[in-house]
């Protein structure tokens, strides 16, 4: 999934696309990621997978890395 | 100018929104972005230039132009756009004249259909330039502005430094156009749709900042810049780390943070609770759109909701939660008319800076084009546009809503709120106050302390030696002059001080309005004591309290009234009896010294213990009023008022003084004995008078005649909301030399505080302003925590001053809440009115009703009086008053409690627990149990009655009602075992379960007897005409059960039916306490009426009538025919001794599968609608009956009511049969209703679309009732209680209400209102229409006829259904017996 996610990032939401991404990276603090892009990324993967993700769940927590990204929506 | 056409395309959403401003709007730069960069160094002036014809040639957007075909907007993107950038010398300019320039340059109209943006270099004499730049919205954004900067930086640098390196080309606007139109389009995103749909219908109503508009629509408005410095912003930095608080990205923290004091400062300067404010989103979440200049933002609502005592971090967390939402749902495209309405405010968090231009340091400012978006009423930008690490605040403020003062205040205001917040974010949110200190002392302080002023007597003293020849006072023929009247009243003072009347004593006056009273008074407050004015109309328990509460010395009064009092321990004087003592005695005043704090009077108001509470007025209150109205009121001629409003209304203190202490005159107006008052009419008929003070309802009543040949030139209203609208009206016919008053003030602050002479170009809002505080008296509109609140804002209002009363008699508690210590002036306590007002645009205070009144419907505040007044506006309609009628609460399931004998629950309507927890009708029962216990007999009568008619039915003694259930099982054994020959009955409703349905094969079969199933094709249409009616199923079902056994019992020839209603069931269908209360009764007259009542029964319109055949009980034979037999009043048998013997002797087993203990599966059904309605389950009432006689325990009952209900079967059944659930029970249901009078009744539908043109939907009436007149109280205002005490049904009458009146009504009203448990009987009601059956007919005869003394039959009541036929009978049957 990780692979999936940095290819949507790179693709779709960052503007600069020869950034090397690591699954452990803050997306958010680094910048990499916005919060209307993490919305985007949350839009493709809730249709992806199926998966809605609630309000509540919007955390840094949940969110801060592909990693943690990852291990969300395989839950 | 070259220019051809590459490309058209539609406008996006976003430009769709801006266009339809812009053309409302054609010569307003509302939407010109225009920015000056100020540039720290030296610039090629020709290389700018070409530069920026480079610029426009790379960015589409700029080349954007637009049109309109057939009405529809396009935009089209020129391939070649020449535009050569001014260049403007500035050398010999002032700063402040640049300045101008730039103003003024910014607000020239774009054309947009050539070229959407402008351009100029300014060349300074310091060697610097300014870049103006405008464009037009439709262009760009703020993102915009910033890579418009950059690029245009980057291509300058690259021309100067003659480099080839290429700047990176960026998508094109074009794109976007396309992505945007494919994105609106798209059918996925149909739920974002539906999810703003929904937002906006669920969060309509837009919160009044401020009060609201006060001045015209208007696009203008004025940009305040607010600079948040070091210390804010450092604090806000720190918050936004708190990992409580944190959300994905700094920007998104911040943005939440601001979100939060915005949405309070938008929730303090309106007191809306719930409301939403725009933000605008950046929209370039693509990475191919991150570097496009064009318009993307779009604004979406972020709604907020208040509760009560949240904190800043509550309403956080709730931004938090919905900023997620937001983010998710604001996606481009999506953006409609009806969301850009949804708001009236915009909180626009941008995150875009200008860096520097050519390596030269960059100063930017975003110029403000005077104008803003007219829905728009304040927009609040929040700007670092030069990237100084402190934030900026522009607010943008609407002149509809903020004229010069306010606008300075608005930074202050939400500085305050912003510096509790980062102060304490745990600080309840309408805590901090929105003023400064210096602005509420500025408020506070602004008043001037009362010089000593005469008495009223030592007035009346000074006035009796001016004109003593004077006619003082007249009524009729008859009068006296000021020295008469001084000399009569220093006699009666005389008189008193011998009786003992001193200095600090209370002197009831019960009298008509009449010389006496004047006479009284005035004698009264000559001794030193304070007189408490009695009106005529008072009940003589209230007159017995009040000379007990206030422990009166004596109480005077005249012979007419001497009968009706009984004053208990208080000596008594009636005038008429020591006259010719009075007489004799000295006229010479014997001068008490009277200090300011001695007690003048205290007037009675109702309060809402249920006894009148007493408001102490001192001399110096009343000197306050009545100095200050003798000069405000003034005129040449002396004042003539009559007295004609009741003495015991502060309001009459008015006309009591003020012609006295001014040598003017009283005309005195004696009330009639009975009847409605129509001392006004006499009033303007004699024309007597040349001033009159009088409530807003008075006033209606003489609406709409010509009153030019008035004398009246000054009319004082007071008491009441007074609407513009009447005002007006009054003016006209009264004439323009009429002045109009209209004076405010609670008794508690001595008559009148605060007035204002209306005006109407001045007063055109729904009521006219109350104006200003009176000389000696201050005003406050506070909020909760005792704020300030802004300008316009809602409050509670509270006053001060000299006219405040001392307090109330013997209500320590209540007056330490209602005057509590000012927070202003320590010396100083405020009165808290209970009133809602706010200072308007003119700085008049506007009364907005009262506290208790206030109205709020799904979260947004009603005004009524806003309703009343567009109500007044119909042509047909003359009076109104709208009242939200509000059930009393339910009491909350895990509140309820149960009668600690029989299991009554305490929601079960009007019940009432003694201390030990025993309920009322437990309690009655212990009086009149014996008397019951005659109703009951035995089973060898049962026996002998079954078998009388023996052989008349070839084959039947008896049909017996077998339902399949544990008591109609046990009554078929018996009458078996007792050697009946029975007919087994069951009506089949469609739900008898399998397994009930097993145990009646498996009975009749054992006990061998014959057994039909009956049934109806209409089943479900009774049940559902039962649920309607009843709340259950069971009425229903009983009835067509009767029906049917009768036809078949008919058919048959069977005498005899025996029914297995329960002991308890008698009660609730058959008997009263009523037919017990004659101790002789005897037992065949019980049953006569009982058979009454049943004929009665069959008679009452309901499904079972309309649909089946009922033809037979139009024939009273029938009821000789078929005897109806209820088993258990002739066996006792408890629950636990039947269980056991239907177990042992016919194998009945309790079925499983119903739900619950009966053989029914509908039945859970009626249940849980009654449940739901009623609050309290239908089976209530019964069983308690069922306990009280001894059939079952406390404990069954409650276990068999609290029986878990199956609601997904229960919805599943609802369908079934065609039911549609209401939305709300009858417990929550608020009903707003409008009142009204006039020529004719309107229909309901003509209302609602008058109404419509003008209020949203949430304050439109949902009942509208047509009134005679409206109901008034004694003080001439009208009765709100009355009003709201009407329940549904009376609502839907087509009869108008009228209140009862004279002796018989208003005892048949009472009788009906008890039995029929209403709170309110219009005469004209219709007894079934009420809920009015065959046992409340029972119940209101009998009590009639124990009134009366008659004995009138019990169909009278259907016969004559209302109160006021019933009581014309009564009273012609009175007479007749009287005359013979």
């Amino acid at each position: 999934m990780n692979e999936e996610i940095v290819a949507y990032i790179k693709n779709e939401i960052t503007s600069e696309p020869l950034l090397e991404i690591n699954s452990s990276d803050n997306l958010l603090e680094t910048g990499i990621v916005d919060s209307m892009g993490m919305m985007k990324l949350i839009l493709f993967l809730e249709k992806q997978f199926k998966k809605r993700v609630p309000a509540e769940d919007m955390t840094i927590d949940n969110f801060e890395t592909v990693e943690k990204i990852a291990s969300y929506f395989s839950a | 100018m070259e220019k051809r056409i590459e490309n058209v395309f539609p406008l996006t959403q976003s430009q769709l929104q801006l266009w339809a401003g812009q053309k409302l709007n054609p010569n307003i730069p509302l939407h010109n972005t225009a920015h000056s960069f100020k540039i720290y160094g030296k610039i090629e002036e020709a290389i700018f230039q070409t530069a920026f014809q480079k610029l426009v040639d790379d960015v589409d957007a700029l080349r954007l132009n637009f049109g309109e075909k057939d009405g529809i907007p396009f935009q089209y993107i020129t391939t070649k756009l020449v535009h050569a950038a001014a260049v403007v010398d500035c050398t010999g300019m002032q700063e402040a004249d640049i300045r101008d320039w730039i103003q003024a340059r910014s607000q020239h109209m774009l054309e947009l259909s050539t070229k959407a943006f402008d351009t100029a270099l300014l060349r300074l004499k310091d060697g610097n330039y300014i870049w103006f730049l405008n464009m037009h919205h439709l262009i760009t954004d703020a993102v915009s502005a910033t890579l418009v900067f950059n690029r245009l930086s980057a291509i300058y640098q690259n021309l100067k430094k003659n480099s080839t390196i290429e700047i990176a080309d960026s998508s094109k606007f074009q794109s976007y156009i396309e992505f945007e139109k494919d994105a609106f389009l798209d059918t996925d995103n149909t739920d974002i749709k539906t999810y703003w749909k929904e937002k906006v219908e669920t969060t309509k109503g837009l919160p009044a900042l401020y009060g609201g508009p006060s001045y015209d629509k208007t696009t203008a408005s004025t940009r305040i810049a607010v600079k948040l410095g070091t210390e804010r912003c450092q604090k806000l930095k720190v918050l936004a780390e708190n990992p409580e608080i944190k959300g994905w990205t700094q920007n998104l923290t911040l943005f939440n943070l601001l979100s939060t004091i915005y949405a309070s400062f938008v929730y303090r300067i309106s007191g809306q609770k719930s409301f939403a404010f725009g933000a605008p989103m950046h929209n370039r979440a693509n990475k191919s759109f991150k570097e496009t200049v064009g318009l993307f933002m779009e604004i979406f609502p972020l709604y907020v909701r208040f509760e009560e005592h949240d904190t800043f971090f509550d309403v956080l967390n709730r931004i938090k939660l919905e900023s997620n939402d937001y983010l998710r749902y604001a996606q481009p495209g999506m953006v409609t008319p009806e969301i850009g309405g949804s708001f009236n405010s915009i909180l626009n968090f941008i995150n875009a800076s200008f860096s520097d231009f050519d390596g030269n340091k960059v100063q930017s400012e975003w110029i403000h084009p005077g104008h803003i978006d007219i829905s728009h009423q304040v927009r609040c930008h929040v700007v670092d546009f030069d990237n100084t690490g402190e934030l900026e605040l522009l607010f943008d403020l609407n002149h509809s809503v903020f004229n010069e003062s306010l606008i300075e205040k608005v930074p202050q205001h939400f500085l305050n709120l912003m510096d509790s917040f980062l102060n304490d974010i745990h600080t309840v949110v309408e805590k901090p106050s929105l003023l400064t200190k210096e602005q509420t002392k500025n408020r506070t302080d602004n008043f001037t302390q009362v010089s000593s002023q005469n008495l009223v007597i030592d007035q009346f003293a000074k006035v009796v030696k001016s004109v003593s020849a004077q006619q003082a006072i007249s009524r009729k023929g008859d009068g006296y002059t000021y020295k008469e009247l001084d000399e009569k009243s220093n006699q009666l003072a005389t008189f008193l001080k011998k009786c003992g009347i001193e200095k600090g004593q209370k002197v009831a006056i019960h009298m008509h309005r009449s010389m006496d009273y004047i006479l009284s008074v005035l004698a009264v407050l000559k001794t030193g004591a304070a007189f408490i004015p009695i009106a005529s109309d008072q009940p003589a328990e209230r007159i017995k309290f009040i000379l007990s509460d206030a422990a009166c010395a004596l109480l005077l009064t005249n012979a007419e009234l001497e009968k009706h009092i009984s004053a208990g321990t208080t000596p008594l004087i009636t005038l008429e009896k020591i006259q010719s003592e009075i007489d004799e005695t000295s006229a010479v005043d014997f001068n008490v010294a009277i200090q300011r704090e001695d007690l003048a009077y205290i007037l009675y108001t109702s309060g809402s213990t249920g006894n009148p509470k007493g408001v102490l007025i001192s001399h110096g209150s009343l000197a306050n009023y009545l100095s200050w109205a003798k000069v405000f009121y003034k005129t040449d001629t002396p004042f003539v008022f009559p007295l004609f409003t009741s003495i015991g209304f502060d309001l009459t203190i008015t006309s009591t003084f003020l012609p006295l202490i001014s040598g003017g005159k009283i005309v005195v107006y004696k009330e009639s004995g009975n009847g409605p008052d129509i001392s006004l009419m006499e009033v303007l008929e004699e024309n007597k008078v040349n001033s009159i003070k009088l409530t807003p309802s008075h006033l209606a009543l003489i609406q709409g005649n010509n009153h030019v040949a008035s004398e009246i030139k000054t009319m004082i209203v007071g008491g009441e909301d007074f609407k513009t609208t009447l005002a007006v009206d009054l003016q006209e016919s009264f004439g323009e030399d009429v002045q109009i008053f209209n004076e405010y003030g609670p008794t508690e602050a001595t008559v009148g505080c605060i007035v204002s002479r209306f005006d109407k170009a001045i007063h055109t809002n729904t009521s006219v302003a109350i104006g200003s505080p009176i000389t000696g008296v201050q005003a406050y509109i506070l909020d909760d925590y005792l704020n300030l609140v802004p300008e316009g804002v809602i409050g509670s209002l509270y006053l001060a001053g000299a006219g405040l009363a001392q307090g109330y008699l013997n209500l320590e508690e209540l007056t330490t809440e209602k005057f509590i210590q000012s927070p202003f002036n320590t010396s100083q306590k405020l009165y808290h009115t209970g009133d809602l007002a706010r200072i308007n645009a003119v700085g008049e205070f506007e009364y907005l009703g009262r506290l208790d009144e206030q109205v709020k419907l799904k979260g947004f505040r009603i005004e009524l009086t806003d309703i009343e007044a567009n109500l007044l506006k119909h042509e047909s309609v003359d009076n109104t008053a709208v009242v939200v009628i509000e059930n009393e609460k339910a009491i909350p399931e895990n509140e309820v409690v149960n009668c600690s004998e029989c299991g009554l629950p305490s929601n079960y309507p009007n019940t009432d627990f003694d201390d030990n927890g025993v309920c009322h009708v437990c309690n009655a029962f212990q009086g009149y149990k014996e008397e019951a216990q005659k109703y009951f007999k035995t089973e060898d009568e049962l026996r002998n009655l079954l078998m009388s008619k023996r052989g008349q039915s070839p084959n039947y003694d008896c049909i017996s009602l077998l339902s399949g259930g544990k008591d109609s099982t046990y009554i078929l054994a018996q009458l078996i075992n007792m050697g009946l020959k029975v007919l087994a009955f069951t009506l089949d409703n469609g739900y008898i379960s399998d397994q009930a349905k097993g145990n009646i094969d498996r009975i009749v079969s054992k006990l061998n007897v014959d057994h039909v199933y009956a049934t109806t094709e209409h089943m479900n249409k009774i049940f559902v005409d039962s649920l309607h009616r009843h709340h259950n199923v069971c009425n229903g079902c009983f009835k067509t059960i009767y029906t049917l056994a009768t036809q078949i019992a008919l058919e048959s020839e069977i005498p005899f039916v025996v029914t297995g209603l329960s002991r308890g069931q008698f009660f609730e269908t058959r008997l009263t306490e009523e037919l017990f209360w004659d101790k002789n009764a005897d037992v065949a007259k019980i049953d006569d009426t009982i058979l009454e009542a049943r004929k009665l029964y069959h008679q009452e319109e309901d499904a079972v009538k309309d649909l089946m055949n009922v033809s037979a009980f139009n024939d009273d034979e029938t009821f000789n025919k078929v005897q109806f037999v209820d088993f258990y009043r002739y066996s006792d048998v408890s629950l636990e001794e039947m269980l056991v013997f239907l177990k042992e002797k016919v194998d009945w087993v309790r079925p499983t599968d119903t739900g619950r203990s009966t053989n029914c599966t509908i039945n859970q059904l009626g249940i849980y609608v009654h449940k739901k309605e009623k609050g309290y389950s239908n089976y209530s009432f019964p069983y308690s009956w069922d306990v009280r006689m001894g059939h079952k325990t406390r404990t069954e009952t409650l276990e068999e009511i609290n029986e878990v209900i199956d609601e997904v079967e229960v919805k599943r059944i609802m369908q079934e049969i065609g039911y549609t659930e209401s939305s709300e029970s009858e417990l929550e249901q608020k009903r707003l209703v409008g009142y009204y009078t006039g020529k004719q009744k309107l229909s309901s539908i003509d209302l609602t679309n008058h109404l419509k043109k003008e209020l949203p939907a949430h304050m439109i009436p949902t009942h509208f009732k047509y009134l005679d007149e409206l109901p008034l109280t004694s003080n001439g205002k009208v009765d709100k209680s009355a009003l709201k005490a009407l329940n549904n049904s009376q609502l839907e009458m087509e009869t108008p209400f009228v209140a009862p009146q004279g002796e018989i009504e208003v005892l048949l009203a009472s009788i009906w209102k008890e039995v029929l448990r209403l709170k309110q009987v219009g005469v004209h009601d219709d007894f079934i229409a009420l809920g009015g059956h065959s046992l409340a007919a029972i119940r209101v005869t009998a009590r009639i006829n124990e009134e009366v003394e008659m004995k009138f039959p019990l169909n009278k009541i259907f016969e004559l259904p209302t109160v006021s036929e019933y009581a014309k009978y009564i009273e012609a049957t009175l007479v007749a017996l009287l005359e013979e």
